[in-house]
């Protein structure tokens, strides 16, 4: 209980260099972890799923349930001894146990061979009338396009916030806010490359979305600074920021509550893909929260404390002391 | 009252004709996706008419092969997206679709043809060499099969002749091309019986064939030998009459038609021939760079999930609202509900494609919908502690709450609108509910909202304050920013280790208990923050 009526009056502007430093921390075991994995190029430390390599993926379900010894003979024996296969509980989202195999580019005639060959050596099951088998084929430049275009989008997009922030708030606002989202880029990039978790479309979709989402708290703690700064002029900048976060400190969790609740339920009950999507978001909402009180708001601060009037305000609360 | 109205009859506009089915992408109802990277035959980068006239004739071969709700998309500079949702054959559709269909007659002669037949393509690009031509073509020729002055032809292995492979090189331009062509259609060869396909020219084809073989005719009479011309399909020679000059009857050339009788063709890649002649070559190569082939028990089980996540998505939503503010959570309770009703509308009533991205966007939504009803409230809360009556706390709060909301939608919808235009096919189905989903949240905090609360503060039982969360004690007649002052100030003399004293008025203990101080290390993240809305909770029912 004491604990809780603490974090409503907690000096949070005081200590920003526990923040930074515990930041600095997670990020930099992330960037480490991509110059680790991808062997000196951080582009390359992420466990890219299929969707950037270049190679055809068939997910299926046989009827004759054989074992994954048998399935990877039945592959080797259709011409591809070096494909990767995997057992899945239900493959594709389907109740049905299942294999996923994952082969070098099939041409069209190759792909119709080898199911072929699949289906008279156990035959593809089936559920409602169709058969069980999904099938994905990406060329070489395909993945690079999605990665490139992505990161177009980002700077596009941070260029766009760095402009209507400072629009609506001050250049001072918008470099914390800036700030927030680098952060939270970083981070969610990191996590997936410390958990070696499979990046496919679906998370730069997402990862791309916490870019617009995760300034919502930081928004909302901005706006109460600049309704207080004139209200509260006396006071120095770092506490008229602590007072703004207190005010503000309810609805901040709250709304980090309410989409946190559905994303929950799309890890829960979603499947493969959504499931995929839902942990990126995850990330970056829970990353997005603690960015807005512990980086946005402290650089914003930092920023400020520089400004004459601030300085003099900060001393004086100092000097009165001495 | 009057917003509240056209409100329902909007949403019952939309809601009311059920026959109005959602189009669901191809990941939710099974499918067939293929990305095609276009190239011109010289490797050059297609030009936007080129890939238009591309996307036309891909549109009438899919067409041809009864798939409804198809979607052909330009993306990028050279790419073109196909979408064939509840697609049957995909075999089939893989096999005809993307066909260049280049269909070209070149004259058989040593002129037309400087090399072949060999019997690998190694030694028809050596043979080519020997003649003089530059490496960097070879190469071209090697990879692309065609350059503006040679093209690259097989001739496939015959079983029944037991001839095998041959290769040849051609000069290009041919003879004839495609575009001479009014139709084609399969039918059986008169000589022996097999499939074949019949061609028809145009006008100008007509009267440019006619001239070929007559010229055949005449070579061949001059040199005692019969002279053959070959029938080209994307590099693959489909056959090789020839005009026979002992004939008489041909001595003015061949009129009206020709006839593909390639080896042992079979009746359904006879019709297949047709059906891409028919519809034209395209004007580049198309390459598949990303394939996706989804069956219909996949995607519907991705549905299933997805609403099921959604559904209790939504329900938790509305429990967490109801047990934190109460009557007003009632409020945002049906404002949510509105919100999924009207959003489901707007998602059946325009052509937008559901995509299982496109859930996760919607199912995000609902909690930036919450959110907008969160800052709301918080405020109207904020404003009853500081000692305004409820009406006019709803009014104020309202006003206030929403500048916020405006500001952090604008830049979560910046956001989505960037990913839809610079990023690749499945962000954007994600990007575009992203964008309706706050569009319409932000249309119910309007009309909703507003309406409800405006017509709920007239009401004398809406006018206590505990009815949205707020205890009497809390209510304060002095500033809360002042004793927020005083409290900070106090801390600050603490950490200072001095005795300031204080000039803006006595501290009075703020709303939350601010005037603790505190040395205990934060947790921080949002862990400790959760934990702290549930005390919360607790502590205001006492």
């Amino acid at each position: 209980m004491e604990f809780f009526r603490r974090i409503y009056s907690f000096d949070y502007m005081g200590h920003k260099k526990w923040w930074f430093t515990f930041s600095a921390i997670i990020i930099a075991a992330g960037l480490i972890s991509l110059f680790v994995r991808g062997g000196g190029n951080p582009v390359k430390g992420l466990n890219y799923g299929l969707e950037f390599k270049e190679g055809t993926r068939i997910s299926v379900a046989f009827e004759k349930q054989p074992t994954l010894a048998e399935v990877r003979q039945a592959v080797a024996d259709a011409g591809y001894p070096e494909a990767q296969l995997q057992e899945t509980p239900n493959v594709g989202g389907s109740k049905q146990r299942g294999f996923q195999i994952q082969t070098v580019t099939l041409s069209t005639t190759q792909q119709a061979e080898f199911k072929q060959a699949l289906d008279s050596a156990f035959t593809i099951a089936q559920a409602n009338g169709a058969e069980i088998f999904s099938l994905e084929t990406v060329g070489a430049t395909f993945g690079r396009q999605v990665v490139s275009s992505s990161l177009k989008a980002v700077a596009i997009a941070l260029l766009l916030i760095l402009i209507y922030v400072t629009f609506r708030f001050q250049w001072k606002f918008a470099i914390g806010a800036i700030a927030a989202e680098v952060h939270d880029l970083l981070i969610v990039v990191g996590i997936y490359s410390l958990t070696g978790r499979e990046v496919t479309t679906a998370t730069i979709a997402a990862v791309l979305t916490i870019l617009g989402y995760s300034l919502y708290d930081t928004v909302i703690v901005f706006d109460r600074i600049r309704e207080n700064q004139p209200k509260l002029s006396r006071l120095p900048y770092g506490d008229m920021v602590n007072v703004s976060i207190w005010e503000t400190l309810t609805r901040s969790i709250n709304t980090t509550m309410i989409v946190i609740l559905p994303v929950l339920c799309l890890l829960l009950f979603g499947g493969a893909t959504l499931k995929n999507f839902a942990f990126a978001l995850l990330v970056g909402i829970l990353s997005g929260a603690f960015s807005s009180i512990f980086v946005a708001s402290p650089i914003l601060t930092l920023l400020k404390e520089r400004e004459p009037q601030n300085r003099k305000l900060k001393l004086a609360a100092r000097g009165d002391g001495s | 009252m009057i917003v509240m109205a056209a409100l329902v009859a909007v949403s019952l506009y939309f809601i009311i004709p059920p026959s109005v089915k959602t189009h669901l992408g191809l990941d939710l109802q099974g499918g067939l996706e293929i990305i095609y990277t276009a190239k011109t035959a010289d490797g050059r980068a297609p030009s936007t008419a080129e890939l238009d006239q591309t996307i036309g004739i891909l549109d009438r071969r899919v067409n041809g092969l009864g798939v409804t709700e198809s979607a052909i998309q330009k993306q990028g500079t050279d790419q073109i997206s196909v979408a064939l949702p509840g697609v049957k054959d995909a075999q089939q559709a893989l096999d005809l679709i993307g066909k260049t269909a280049q269909l070209e007659f070149y004259k058989d002669d040593p002129q037309s043809r400087p090399v072949g037949p060999v019997a690998t393509k190694e030694d028809a690009l050596k043979q080519l060499k020997r003649q003089g031509v530059s490496q960097v073509e070879i190469d071209q020729l090697s990879a692309e099969g065609n350059t503006d002055k040679y093209a690259l032809v097989v001739s496939p292995a015959e079983a029944a002749t037991s001839r095998p492979e041959q290769w040849f090189v051609f000069k290009r331009p041919p003879a004839l091309t495609g575009d001479a062509i009014s139709g084609a259609r399969a039918g059986f060869s008169g000589q022996n019986n097999k499939p074949n396909v019949l061609i028809d020219f145009t006008a100008a084809g007509s009267k440019t064939f006619q001239e070929i073989t007559r010229e055949l005719y005449r070579t061949g009479l001059l040199k005692g030998t019969p002279q053959t011309f070959a029938i080209v399909l994307d590099n693959v020679m489909e056959s090789d009459p020839m005009i026979d000059y002992t004939d008489p009857g041909l001595r003015d050339g061949i009129s009206g038609g020709a006839e593909i009788s390639g080896g042992n063709m079979t009746i359904k890649e006879s019709q297949d021939l047709a059906f891409v002649l028919k519809t034209g070559a395209l004007p580049v190569k198309l390459v598949p760079t990303y394939q996706q082939q989804v069956s219909a028990t996949l995607g519907k089980d991705s549905l299933r999930q997805g609403l099921i996540a959604g559904l209790f998505g939504l329900g938790l939503v509305l429990i967490y609202m109801l047990l934190y503010y109460r009557f007003l959570g009632l409020v945002a309770d049906l404002a949510l509900i509105v919100y999924g009703i009207l959003l489901w509308g707007l998602f059946s009533a325009i052509p937008v494609t559901l995509t299982l991205p496109g859930i996760a966007g919607m199912i995000l939504t609902i909690g930036v919908a919450a959110d907008a009803n969160v800052v709301i409230f918080e405020r109207i809360k904020e404003e009853v502690r500081h000692g305004k009556t409820v009406r006019s706390a709803v009014n104020s709060g309202y006003a206030r709450g929403f500048k916020t909301i405006l500001d952090a939608n604008i830049l979560t919808m910046l956001t989505a609108a960037v990913i839809f235009v610079f990023a690749s096919a499945s962000p954007k189905g994600f990007a575009l509910t992203l964008i309706l989903g706050v569009l319409v949240s932000m249309l119910t905090a309007v009309l909703f909202t507003r309406a409800m609360l405006g017509v709920l503060a007239g009401f004398a039982f809406f006018s206590k304050p505990a009815f949205m969360g707020v205890r009497t004690s809390q209510i304060e007649t002095v500033a809360v920013a002042e004793g927020r002052t005083a409290a900070s100030r106090r801390r600050r003399t603490t950490t200072a280790a001095s005795a300031e004293g204080t000039s803006q008025g006595a501290p009075v203990p703020a709303a939350d208990g601010a005037a603790t101080v505190t040395a205990a290390p934060s947790r921080g993240g949002s862990s400790a923050g959760r934990r702290t809305s549930t005390t919360r909770k607790k502590k205001k029912r006492r």
